[in-house]
């Protein structure tokens, strides 16, 4: 350092000019305003997944969770009952009925009159996309959970084969309309249409496997067969498609704000 | 008692601890209110609020901090780039004043007024204003905040060389204006 800025009159004169002080309250008022932003503390990753998908099972409707279980309890009942040898998995009840309920439980994770929890979720430092994911994840994988114990009686009545196939017949098409029932929930905003529509197209694969293919109206006839080992591929893909989208839309709040009125 | 540094806070601030927080506050409030007060010339209420509204940025930006590198010149570059907008806010204003004929209010110190004014203080801020802002920033920040000179160039991310460079300009101008070297002479021959 040169001389000249040690100049010990040039430092003395500058002194002379002194700067206010903050008063206690000015800076009580600083930190008000400054705890406000301070960044949350996050704990651990898979304590924080924990905690939301926690957070998450008591905002999804009771209702989702007792009528998958009544449902998939009686299609297990039926399917044990109406096995014969030489059946096929995908020919079972269970098979028919497992894809419907997860789409049902998809399609009222988010809609007008299924989301009593939102002004706590407003709250949380969590994107609506995250919670929404939570929210599939958790009804998705009940159902998933449901349907694989459901294969442990039916093979316990002697369909060994049947349930593996159970298993492979109904994963693919049942990902993909909850998929789609998820994306018709967030897009459409509205729970029952978004149910039907899936229902639906689900019913109409379940009609074309029964029915005699050229007996059905024509537009239906195109449509493609969700039972098919080769769609299945395919029906994985649209699901992850459909899952990104919807949670893309998600993230952009404005169907949030068309639904809050915020 | 060993103190705890301030690259330490920041990275508890990171954590979202608040006591962190209140000590950073408490460290370096009062110090960036008198920067920005220099810096602008002598007005306490954006002096005020500019340090407040440093502290929001520096916590918003506060996940970005490199903790290797010194806090203090980091906080500080926030401040200066305040400084800087408020300063060229304050100059469109002046422009606009003039360019509609109306007589812009002069909000600093007159340097005839203060030179001849016995009190040291106004000659000090009547100089100070004289410099360029740049000049200003390195003298309030080397003679009043106590950042050396390195840390003043991380500040203003500008190379060592021309801090040493506005520093030694400033200088000179200040003990001219100041009259320094009129006062040294009598003494030293007294």
């Amino acid at each position: 350092m040169n001389d000249e800025t040690r100049d010990p009159i040039l430092k003395a004169r500058l002194a002379s000019w002194q700067a206010p002080i903050a008063t206690q309250a000015q800076r009580d008022h600083v930190l008000a305003r400054l705890a406000v932003a301070l960044p949350t503390r996050q704990p651990p990753r898979l304590l924080w997944a924990w905690l939301i998908m926690r957070a998450q099972v008591r905002v999804v409707h009771r209702l989702i969770w007792a009528a998958s279980a009544l449902i998939l309890g009686i299609g297990t009942l039926v399917s044990a009952i109406l096995y014969r040898p030489g059946m096929e998995g995908a020919d079972l009840p269970l098979a028919l009925v497992a894809p419907f309920v997860a789409a049902l439980g998809a399609s009222f994770l988010y809609g007008e009159d299924v989301d009593p929890g939102i002004e706590l979720q407003m709250t949380t430092p969590v994107g609506p996309a995250l919670v929404l994911m939570a929210r599939l994840a958790l009804v998705f994988g009940f159902n998933l959970a449901l349907t694989l114990l459901a294969a442990v009686p039916l093979a316990l009545v002697g369909a060994h084969g049947a349930a593996l196939g159970l298993v492979t017949a109904w994963l693919a098409p049942m990902t993909c309309l909850s998929a789609l029932a998820f994306f018709g929930s967030v897009v459409l905003n509205e729970a029952g249409i978004s149910a039907f529509v899936s229902s639906a197209i689900w019913g109409v694969s379940v009609w074309r496997r029964f029915a005699d293919v050229g007996a059905l109206p024509p537009l239906l006839r195109v449509l493609p067969d969700l039972f098919a080992v080769e769609a299945r591929p395919w029906l994985f893909a649209v699901a992850a498609l459909l899952v990104a989208i919807t949670l893309l839309i998600s993230e952009r709040g404005d169907t949030q704000e068309r639904r809050y009125g915020l | 008692m060993e103190t705890i540094s301030d690259e330490q806070l920041a990275a508890r601030l990171q954590r979202g601890d608040r006591m962190a927080l209140n000590a950073l506050v408490d460290r370096h409030y009062d110090p960036l209110i008198g920067y920005l007060y220099r810096l602008l010339g002598g007005d306490r209420d954006h002096a005020l609020d500019l340090a407040q509204e440093t502290f929001l940025r520096a916590l918003r930006g506060i996940e970005g901090y490199d903790r290797s590198r010194p806090f203090k010149p980091w906080l500080y570059a926030i401040a200066t780039h305040l400084a800087r907008d408020q300063a060229a806010r304050a100059e469109n204003r002046r422009v606009q004043a003039w360019h509609e004929g109306i007589d812009p209010p002069d909000d600093s110190p007159s340097q005839e007024g203060a030179l001849m004014d016995a009190e040291s203080t106004h000659q000090v801020q009547a100089a100070l204003a004289q410099l360029p802002l740049e000049q200003r920033e390195v003298v309030i920040l080397f003679y009043y905040q106590d950042l050396s000179q390195h840390q003043i160039a991380q500040a203003l991310a500008v190379p060592l060389g021309t801090v040493k460079s506005r520093l030694h300009h400033a200088v000179h101008r200040l003990r001219g204006l100041l009259e320094i070297d009129a006062l040294r002479v009598p003494l030293e021959e007294g």
